[in-house]
């Protein structure tokens, strides 16, 4: 296949996956910022990136692995931001709220946890994806991987007991 | 120890497979509002559209550049009459071994696939004597190269496919100085886009031999550091001088594809002031839309690790 076709092949790819698993990235993003309009806005800019910088994805295949790793670093930079104007005291009116609503308390222990626990556990047994696709998401190797999810399971038992 | 962790995480999951369950299910009950989707959609049209942009304006460039090439060349043969005697009636002069002549052409235009490819090949000047072995090899690397393309292009015709799709390969004479002969090789493959493929092909006169970048610096020294570091010094220079420019470097989301080093036979050719240029393929350390790019090096900046004596560059 010649480069052209490649990289119309990964757009293609990158697009229809935004599209589809849409839900999957919102929930996603949801779990980092707490509020309906902060996820929007992650989600947003995410599919933004992920279509103007996918020249740099090669293989089509690993568009899923791809978008999520870019979910969670848009949802990353996102809080630190927000964080950072919260400090400043130029908070939004709705900027940084969380929603009243919660499905379950249980989520909250999720809350807690370190980013990438998080991002760990969310996709390892949320998601259901493999410990391999898991260290690709966070750009680590696997045994960091399984020592983050063996933590972040303990730290959930005793808070949940 | 990965079996020790394993078996951990599997005894944690067992253990706590109630709690994960409902956490899941609670995890997937968090409401979606539908307004997101379209939201999205909108995202990526806009990401395309400002994508497109970004490759309008390198191709409006390009031309720009092109006409300033075309238009330097009449200006050069008005006011250099050896060179046009030269060219007209073969005068031979000093430093003319060789020189590109087209090899073979290759046409085709089949409903959506066009091709117009030209292969040069280096030929001995008359009078030159013989064709130097530099230049042999420095043919059939061209040939290998350009072969690539025409054979993926005839697959792709043979097996149909939409769309259009279209190839062109052509060259010219970059450098043809006392000391050096250079033939730049490009390939254009051409879809909804355009990638572009370059090679050059130094002749160093004085040896005969084909010059590859390692001639140029001194035994055993570090020219891939030494020439990596100085282009990303360049390309962070020009990212903060131009928004518009964008290379795959300091990217803290994907570091993966961040520009580490240069390859030891990275792309490179000799530029008319005598200075090392190194050349990078469409995508190779940039977007698309950059097109290919290249990279003049300072001489003094390379000054001590230079082959002594050499003379190439200054």
């Amino acid at each position: 296949m010649s480069a052209v076709k490649k990289q119309q092949a990964v757009e293609d790819a990158v697009h229809s996956t935004l599209v589809d698993h849409y839900e999957r990235y919102y929930r996603l993003a949801y779990r980092f910022a707490g509020n309906e309009q902060d996820a929007l806005d992650i989600v947003q800019e995410g599919a933004y990136r992920a279509i103007f910088k996918c020249g740099q994805l090669k293989n089509p295949e690993y568009a899923g692995t791809w978008i999520y790793r870019i979910i969670i670093n848009t949802a990353k930079e996102f809080l630190k931001k927000r964080s950072r104007e919260t400090l400043l005291g130029e908070q939004m009116p709705d900027a940084g709220k969380e929603d009243a609503y919660e499905a379950f308390d249980v989520n909250r222990a999720l809350d807690a946890m370190d980013e990438n626990d998080r991002a760990v556990i969310i996709l390892r047994y949320f998601e259901e994806l493999t410990l391999e696709e898991t260290a690709e998401v966070l750009g680590e190797n696997i045994n960091t991987v399984k020592s983050r999810l063996y933590r972040a399971l303990r730290k959930l038992r005793t808070k949940l007991e | 120890m990965n079996r020790d962790y394993e078996e951990k995480d599997k005894d944690f999951a067992e253990e706590g497979r109630d709690v994960l369950q409902e956490m899941k299910e609670a995890y997937e009950h968090t409401p979606v509002p539908e307004e997101g989707r379209r939201l999205v959609e909108q995202a990526i049209q806009r990401a395309k559209k400002d994508k497109r942009r970004g490759q309008a304006v390198v191709r409006l460039r390009r031309t720009a550049v092109g006409i300033a090439a075309a238009f330097a060349c009449i200006v050069a043969l008005s006011n250099s009459s050896a060179q046009v005697a030269h060219a007209m009636g073969q005068i031979p002069i000093l430093g003319a071994v060789v020189r590109a002549v087209t090899f073979r052409t290759y046409e085709a235009d089949k409903e959506n696939f066009q091709a117009q490819v030209e292969i040069p090949q280096l030929e001995a000047e008359e009078g030159a004597g013989e064709l130097p072995q530099g230049a042999e090899e420095i043919n059939s690397s061209i040939e290998e190269f350009t072969d690539r393309f025409i054979k993926e292009f005839e697959s792709d015709m043979e097996t149909g496919g939409e769309g259009h799709e279209g190839l062109d390969i052509s060259y010219e004479t970059v450098t043809d100085s006392d000391r050096l002969y250079t033939v730049k090789v490009w390939a254009v493959q051409t879809q909804a886009s355009g990638a572009e493929t370059v090679r050059y092909y130094t002749l160093d006169k004085a040896t005969g031999q084909q010059l590859a970048l390692a001639d140029l610096f001194a035994e055993g020294s570090d020219y891939v550091t030494v020439l990596s570091e100085e282009i990303k010094l360049q390309m962070r220079r020009q990212m903060q001088e131009d928004p518009g420019k964008q290379y795959f470097l300091d990217d803290e989301e994907f570091p993966e594809w961040n520009f580490e080093r240069i390859k030891e036979d990275q792309n490179f050719y000799i530029t008319d002031g005598q200075k090392l240029a190194i050349v990078f393929d469409e995508y190779e350390v940039a977007p698309g839309y950059m097109g290919v790019v290249s990279f003049e090096i300072p001489t003094e900046e390379i000054a001590d690790i230079l082959q002594p004596d050499m003379g190439i560059l200054q």
